[in-house]
């Protein structure tokens, strides 16, 4: 039996689950600590709408994120018990997984698990990623993903942040 | 005088041939010192004071890492100083347990994450030594 060193990830998204008290102001600063295209897009105009955003059911969110169709149920079900729309959820999670170097690492399941309101009127989302590596690999990942999240001009020590746990899944 | 180097040896050399969990223990906490040191010869070579006010409540250890996360007085090696606290914070996690926590098992593998959290914080050291001294020549 292959043993299997998983990690969890919890990082925390901002999200847009209250559109109305999440301005601008306060949404692209967050967005911006992702140094991609399609943060840059977003924070240009909110209704520029990645592909990924275009994802509607759990059979293409598995598709695109390479994961069981099982797995795509569980993220939407997940998403949608905590009130976050699921198109908003995948596209923000996708953005983190951009952020922290995740993306050549396949996630093997995805666990949303609260939301925070923070004073600041932005909404966090904590997540937990479980992704299949060996030990060696997620040593490097937690480093590589250290070096990613400092690079951020935005970096806020206490409110951007990250766990690696080293789980054995048999 | 010894150098944090001495710290890092000592961690390394530890375990040996027989490993106990005694001995990951130590180096575990060997581990966290020499990545403090490392922390330390950044912070006193980029870093500025903290205020009076951030002081305040908090330890030596947390002043220290307080003050890699904010802008140093060489922007170009930030980055580095950034990354050399947040490795070093989730190392003294492992230290913890290490020293404290006696119920707690401790392994290889928690002893190989230190020393790999260790070796990274000083991996950022020399890349901010590095950048420094390209920025002045």
């Amino acid at each position: 039996m292959l043993a299997i060193a998983s990690l969890a990830v919890i990082g925390y998204l901002a999200t847009g689950a209250d559109t109305k008290r999440v301005s601008g102001d306060v949404y692209a600063p967050k967005i911006s600590l992702v140094e991609n295209n399609i943060a840059k897009d977003y924070s240009q105009t909110k209704t520029h709408i990645p592909s990924l955003v275009a994802l509607t059911n759990s059979t293409t969110i598995s598709k695109a994120r390479g994961l069981d169709n099982k797995a795509g149920d569980e993220i939407l079900k997940a998403f949608n018990e905590i009130g976050l729309p699921p198109k908003e959820g995948i596209r923000l999670l996708e953005i983190n997984k951009d952020f922290l170097g995740l993306n050549s690492y396949p996630v093997k399941k995805i666990e949303p698990i609260t939301s925070i309101d923070l004073e600041e009127g932005a909404t966090y989302l904590n997540v937990r990623l479980y992704i299949e590596a060996d030990f060696e690999k997620v040593l490097e990942l937690d480093y590589l993903m250290t070096k990613n999240l400092v690079k951020s001009t935005e970096y806020i020590p206490e409110k951007i942040s990250f766990t690696v746990y080293n789980e054995e899944i048999v | 005088m010894i150098e944090p180097r001495d710290f890092e040896d000592q961690a390394r050399g530890i375990v040996g041939t027989l490993p106990t969990e005694v001995k990951f223990r130590t180096g575990i906490s060997r581990a966290y010192y020499a990545a403090f040191h490392y922390c330390n010869v950044a912070a006193k070579t980029w870093c500025n004071q903290l205020p009076n006010t951030e002081k305040k409540d908090k330890g030596i250890h947390e002043q220290l890492y307080c003050q890699l996360q904010k802008p140093s007085n060489l922007a170009v090696v930030d980055s580095s100083l950034r990354s050399m606290a947040e490795l070093a914070k989730k190392l003294k996690f492992l230290r913890v347990d290490a020293d404290y926590h006696l119920d707690k098992t401790i392994s290889n593998k928690e002893y190989t994450s230190a020393l790999s959290y260790m070796s990274n914080v000083k991996k950022e050291l020399e890349e901010a030594q590095r950048l420094s001294t390209s920025t002045q020549s």
